[in-house]
């Protein structure tokens, strides 16, 4: 339903219940088109299809709410810890009249009509300027300036359970379990995530847009978490491509579909197959998407290795042929793999293909 | 298939539609502004806090 339902039950709150009388003690805005909007000020990851803002009439940002990930529109979206994050606004607000909360720096401004793509493809012909065209267009002009960062741009809004973090999502950034990295740093469940890098976060939607401006290439980021009352500091050792997510939802212009997916080789076979160990790609195809024969993209099969892509073997971040593409090369490149079938070494081309939204 | 889905989503969109605007003219409490501007101006005049929904509509 992408939120859908989560939607209507929110503009819908009756009057007398809870989150009706909450909502009763704010002015409500519900905006569907982004072409007058800050989008700067308001930024967000824009594959969202649902997503809130708690802020004041000097356009001072108080929380967010939403997020989501690869599973589903709705993961984060629920109406208890709503409430909490109404509640929590109202508080806020009090504070900010108090003269107690420092009025945040501004963004730099960015309207959809600083984007000159999003104006000629869709503000010049009055068409809609959709939230995900806003993200699609800022990262196809990145790639075109050269000034594309592909595990930040393209990897929007890591996700938390990568961390081995699991919510208790209708309260919030309450743990509900913590295991491999986020255990390993002693963090359990109960605890409140409070702040990270510095930054007090309210909600999963303040935290999940804090942890994507996480410089990819850290090692570890600093979290505060309270436990019996108590605000405990937390260095959460990253595991390696903790940025990585799965990508099919959100349709990038940017992104090389390769329309095949594919599992690391062990280094046992690697080395019995006189494959590169260290840093090395080479990965076995387990599943071919139909659109590879539709749109005659490659010829590969289920079980075959794909140990180099134009010559290269290995790379620093990529563990997977198809990962290596995503990250190297451009969408609409025309590859040579070099794959091992049957026990033989071949070569075989593949081009990837470029998604496109009224282009 | 497709327009089975297209046809679901047109009637969804419809009810909802429906639905919202019979509870806006029921609720004098809750009432939701589709400008951003007048928001910014509402609150002002208000001295309330805003909640703002962004919802993008394919």
């Amino acid at each position: 339903m992408a939120g859908r339902a989560f939607d209507a039950q929110v503009v819908l709150s009756p009057p007398d219940s809870p989150r009706g009388k909450l909502l009763s003690q704010y002015v409500c805005a519900r905006l569907t088109r982004m072409d007058d909007i800050d989008a700067g000020l308001l930024d967000r990851d824009w594959n969202n299809t649902l997503y809130y803002f708690i802020m004041n009439a000097e356009e001072h940002i108080y929380l967010r709410y939403g997020g989501r990930d690869s599973r589903s529109p709705d993961s984060y979206l629920n109406l208890s810890s709503l409430e909490l994050a109404l509640e929590k606004g109202l508080e806020l607000h009090r504070q900010f009249q108090r003269g107690e909360l420092k009025a945040s720096v501004r963004a730099k401004p960015l309207f959809p009509r600083d984007i000159p793509l999003l104006v000629e493809r869709t503000l010049a012909r009055n068409a809609c300027v959709e939230c995900h065209l806003i993200g699609d267009y800022l990262n196809v002009q990145r790639e075109q300036e050269a000034k594309l960062d592909k595990r930040a741009h393209m990897y929007r809004s890591p996700d938390i359970r990568g961390l081995g973090i699991e919510l208790d999502v209708p309260k919030g950034l309450l743990v509900k379990s913590a295991r491999e990295a986020a255990a390993a740093a002693g963090i359990q469940p109960g605890d409140r995530i409070a702040a990270i890098e510095g930054t007090t976060v309210w909600t999963f939607g303040d935290f999940q847009h804090r942890y994507d401006t996480v410089d990819r290439n850290a090692k570890e980021i600093n979290l505060i978490v309270e436990r019996n009352g108590k605000r405990l500091p937390v260095s959460l050792a990253l595991p390696k491509r903790w940025w990585w997510t799965d990508l099919t939802f959100r349709q990038w212009t940017i992104e090389p579909r390769v329309y095949f997916e594919s599992v690391p080789l062990a280094e046992e076979e690697k080395r019995a197959l006189g494959l590169s160990v260290s840093g090395g790609f080479s990965s076995r195809v387990k599943h071919v998407d139909m659109f590879a024969e539709m749109t005659q993209s490659h010829s590969l099969r289920v079980g075959d290795i794909v140990f180099a892509v134009d010559g290269v073997e290995s790379d620093e971040e990529a563990h997977t042929a198809e990962l290596f593409i995503k990250l190297r090369k451009s969408a609409g490149q025309t590859l040579m793999l070099e794959v091992i079938r049957d026990g033989k070494r071949m070569k075989t081309q593949l081009k990837t293909y470029r998604m496109s939204f009224r282009k | 298939m497709r327009r089975r889905e297209i046809l679901l989503s047109a009637v969804l969109t419809a009810g909802w539609l429906a639905a919202a605007s019979h509870y806006s003219a029921q609720s004098d409490d809750i009432r939701w502004i589709d400008n951003y501007r007048e928001a910014i101006q509402e609150a002002k005049r208000t001295q309330k806090p805003i909640f703002l929904e962004f919802r993008c509509e394919p």
